[in-house]
């Protein structure tokens, strides 16, 4: 890979090692009128990171590709200054999702030089790679296809398509991005940056009622689906949820509209309760900014055990909050469609988490 | 679970705790304790006797060597001892984020009370759980690739055994990563939809009206590239073929009245009759119960619905006579059964022609290969538990007196936990039976032995003696 490559792909450590190597202060980056352009597009990243995706630029020469590559850093400091749950992932999401798009396009020395870079385990071929299967469930989407079980391994290799594989590095590249913020930024540099936080601030602001889930003012328990009653009624009286289904339980009521005090209390009752480790973990999967992951769909549910008490309206339906409308509607209590609206419609960012 | 230490809700009086302590003492002097690889960065409990029955569990210790970990265990003597799975930077510290955890073995907990059967014996539910464990070691070895070096057995001196993988690729696993692995094992989330891909070549029937193609063969996708396929693919297209035989053998009344209610299970799971309207299936219902003989098609007729519907109400309200159909499948099976060049295109090809045939089979395989690790219902299983304590291996278990054996494969498949893992005397020593006695206590079976107690004073083997005391149903006399 050579520097074409890096800006294509920042995050990776030869793309760290070039940067280091390059001669100049990190502090000029912020200062130097030379590095305007740099501070822009960082910038920038960060605010498309937000709307659309981030663009990649047309690159045709060293120093587009070296402006570009630095642009990376700015961005990060950036994000660390404002140092917001939700930001930091929408922003490593964004930054992930866009290399995807270059990842496909690359040739397989490439592909295999970037997995290295991962410390990824995988031999590539024409159409099918085989990758270790450690390296797999670190990196597989969420979902029944792409569960170990439903997948060919033989002697500890997992053989996944070039197209999956690209979609591997995207979640692999997430998760470094992610894990590696907020970053200690030296003193002083956000002061610098003071403007163009201002506006990064302004725009999540914006964003904030675009993308928060009002929901139902009014909750209706009568209307939860089966699997929700049961973790309730298991909530309540002091078992101890598993994993997934306490995210399950509180990514749904988060999405019908129940504040996060009213979902603590509702864990009160555990054995282990700790109101501080509760409130964050609420806080997290509702998103700093208020946008909430999105609760998981009834064959996710059914994978991980959770789907309990299936009754009639569950064969109607195939996510619970989808439950939830139904039956509202069903007996009478709200409009199918507005409901339907106002809680499937996928402005909630359905991120890989269980 | 009866040998866990929570369950042993009995008191046990001092002399008693003495005397185990003793025994228990004498045992550690005598054994060079053999530590758990990399055992400075593990985390340690301890129950120990004094408090017994209370269960508490002193953890949050750590040892720099091995001499001061074997010093405190011969001077504290503890009736159970723990270490942790995971590896921390500071193992003795007080609490999981001050610890900062560093990775952990892969463990698997296999115990007698996941498992479906009732066994009518200690003896046979430990062989129960053996079998089980053979099963998931098939995994481990041949799905996974582990190597058996980075692989240790390990009975658990109660009801069942621990496997611990200390593959250096595993110990950075997070817990829903290892999840997963579960799931693997445990047949969770398999959906025959992903295991087979639709067969390149066409197969037909040859019938009153020319060949027919069959428009649904389908191959087992782990067959592609590898004669006799993996994974779970292999499995499933050797349960057929075991099942192909199996009923082939059986006489006929018996072999069909398998296949209806195998049938009958698989169907009824997979029916919806929810979109039918509740009169119309009433209608039905009434229909075929004033007159058997009639037909689908004609009751389809009559309430003006298709023909696959009438069947779904049938079949749910176990209205529907499978016999007809289940008589042309068996015959099917049978003749494949005795033609070895059918049995290869499962077997070595993993074709499966008519696939109709097989799909209550493939769900029953599913089933029959699935490891029990406990309900992924209520419990997270002790692999996802990345914080979890798992017994010493060489300790003993405070709450049979048995040991915690060390296996390696080949030493695992002669195991005999009730002879191996007996590490007492047999001296003949008095214990007090106390009342009431269980009736599960009342036979202890080792060392090739049964011995049959009752309430009051009993002169047993030190071995069979110390069992039930530490199972709190006798006390030292
Ligand atoms: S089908 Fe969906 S809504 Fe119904 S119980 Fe299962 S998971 Fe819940």
């Amino acid at each position: 890979m050579d520097v074409l490559d890096f800006a294509n792909f920042p995050f990776t450590n030869c793309a760290l090692r070039y940067v280091e190597g390059l001669d100049f202060q990190l502090d000029e980056l912020f200062s130097e009128l030379a590095f305007e352009g740099v501070r822009v597009r960082g910038k920038e990243r960060v605010l498309q990171a937000m709307g659309d995706g981030i663009a990649k630029p047309d690159i045709s020469d060293e120093t587009d590709a070296k402006m570009e590559l630095l642009s990376y850093p700015v961005a990060r400091i950036l994000v660390s200054c404002i140092n917001d749950t939700f930001l930091t992932r929408r922003y490593s999401l964004a930054e992930a999702k866009s290399a995807h798009e270059l990842f496909k396009n690359l040739s397989l020395a490439s592909l295999k030089e970037l997995a290295s870079d991962f410390n990824i385990d995988i031999t590539i071929g024409e159409h099918i790679s085989g990758i270790h299967f450690t390296d797999y469930v670190r990196f597989a989407v969420r979902e029944p296809g792409w569960k170990l079980i439903n997948r060919n391994m033989d002697h500890g290799t997992v053989q996944i398509s070039n197209k999956e594989f690209a979609r591997i590095m995207e979640e692999a590249a997430r998760k470094r991005i992610e894990s590696n913020l907020p970053a200690d930024v030296p003193p002083g540099i956000c002061t610098v940056l003071e403007d163009a936080i201002l506006e990064i601030r302004g725009e999540m602001e914006a964003r904030r009622t675009e993308f928060s889930i009002d929901g139902f003012k009014e909750i209706m328990p009568d209307c939860f689906p089966p699997c929700v009653v049961h973790a309730l009624s298991g909530a309540s009286s002091g078992v101890n949820l598993t994993h997934t289904m306490r995210f399950a339980l509180t990514s749904f009521l988060l999405n019908i509209g129940m504040n996060v005090d009213g979902i603590i209390d509702l864990f009160n009752v555990s054995p282990d309760f700790d109101e501080e480790k509760t409130r964050y973990q609420v806080m997290h999967i509702q998103g700093a900014t208020g946008t909430a992951y999105k609760s998981p769909s009834c064959s996710t549910m059914l994978t991980y055990g959770n789907c309990i008490g299936k009754d009639s309206v569950c064969e109607r339906i195939s996510h619970p909050l989808g439950y939830y409308s139904k039956k509202a509607w069903l007996t009478g209590k709200g409009k199918d469609d507005e409901i339907k609206d106002r809680v499937l419609q996928d402005r909630t960012k359905t991120l890989d988490k269980t | 679970m009866v040998l866990n230490p929570k369950d042993n809700k009995n008191p046990m009086n001092f002399r008693t705790k003495n005397f185990l302590r003793k025994r228990f003492q004498d045992y550690y002097n005598s054994t060079d304790l053999a530590m758990p690889h990399d055992f400075i960065r593990r985390e340690w409990g301890f129950i120990f006797f004094d408090q017994m029955p209370e269960v508490v569990m002193r953890r949050h210790k750590a040892f720099s060597s091995g001499g001061e970990a074997a010093e405190y265990i011969r001077g504290m003597v503890p009736a159970h001892l723990y270490h942790s799975a995971a590896y921390y930077e500071y193992p003795g510290a007080g609490t999981m984020k001050e610890k900062q955890w560093q990775g952990a073995d892969l463990i698997f907990d296999l115990d007698a009370d996941h498992l479906p059967q009732v066994p009518r014996s200690y003896a046979e539910m430990l062989d129960n759980v053996k079998n089980e464990t053979m099963k998931l070691l098939d995994f481990l070895l041949d799905d996974f690739g582990f190597t058996e070096d980075v692989i240790s057995i390990v009975f658990s001196g109660g009801r069942g055994y621990h496997i611990h993988v200390h593959d250096p690729k595993v110990l950075s696993l997070e817990s829903a990563e290892r999840r997963e692995i579960v799931d693997y094992v445990s047949g969770t989330g398999l959906m025959t939809d992903f295991l087979f891909k639709p067969a390149k070549h066409k197969v037909y029937a040859e019938g009153k009206f020319g060949k027919k193609q069959l428009e649904s063969s389908k191959r087992i996708s782990s067959f592609d590239d590898v004669t006799g396929g993996f994974g779970w693919g292999k499995r499933i297209s050797q349960y057929i073929i075991h099942f192909m035989k199996d009923i082939s053998q059986k006489n006929r009344e018996e072999a069909v009245n398998e296949m209806v209610e195998l049938i009958r299970d698989y169907q009824s799971k997979k029916v919806s009759t929810h979109h039918i309207s509740p009169d119309k299936e009433e209608l039905i219902i009434r229909m075929k119960t004033e007159d058997d003989k009639m037909g689908l098609k004609r009751i389809a007729d009559a309430v003006r619905i298709p023909v696959d519907d009438v069947r779904n109400v049938l079949i749910k309200n176990n209205l529907m006579n499978f016999k007809r159909e289940t008589t042309v499948k068996l015959n099917k099976i049978r003749n494949m059964a005795q033609n070895p060049k059918a049995l290869e295109m499962i077997g070595k090809k993993g074709m499966i022609d008519d696939p109709y045939i097989f799909d209550a089979v493939v769900e029953k395989a599913i089933e029959n290969n699935s490891i029990n690790l406990g309900s992924a219902h209520t419990d997270e299983p002790v692999t996802a538990d990345i914080k979890r304590l798992i017994r010493m291996p060489s300790s003993l278990h405070g709450g049979s007196g048995m040991k915690v054996v060390p296996l390696t494969l080949p030493e695992f498949k002669k195991f005999e936990p009730l002879n191996d893992a007996v590490v007492f005397s047999s001296r003949e020593i008095d214990i007090e039976v106390i009342s009431p006695l269980k009736p599960r206590n009342s036979k202890v079976e080792m060392k090739g032995k049964s011995f049959t107690v009752s309430e009051g004073i009993n002169t047993l083997p030190e071995y069979a003696a110390i069992y039930l005391m530490c199972r709190g149903a006798a006390e030292y006399a």
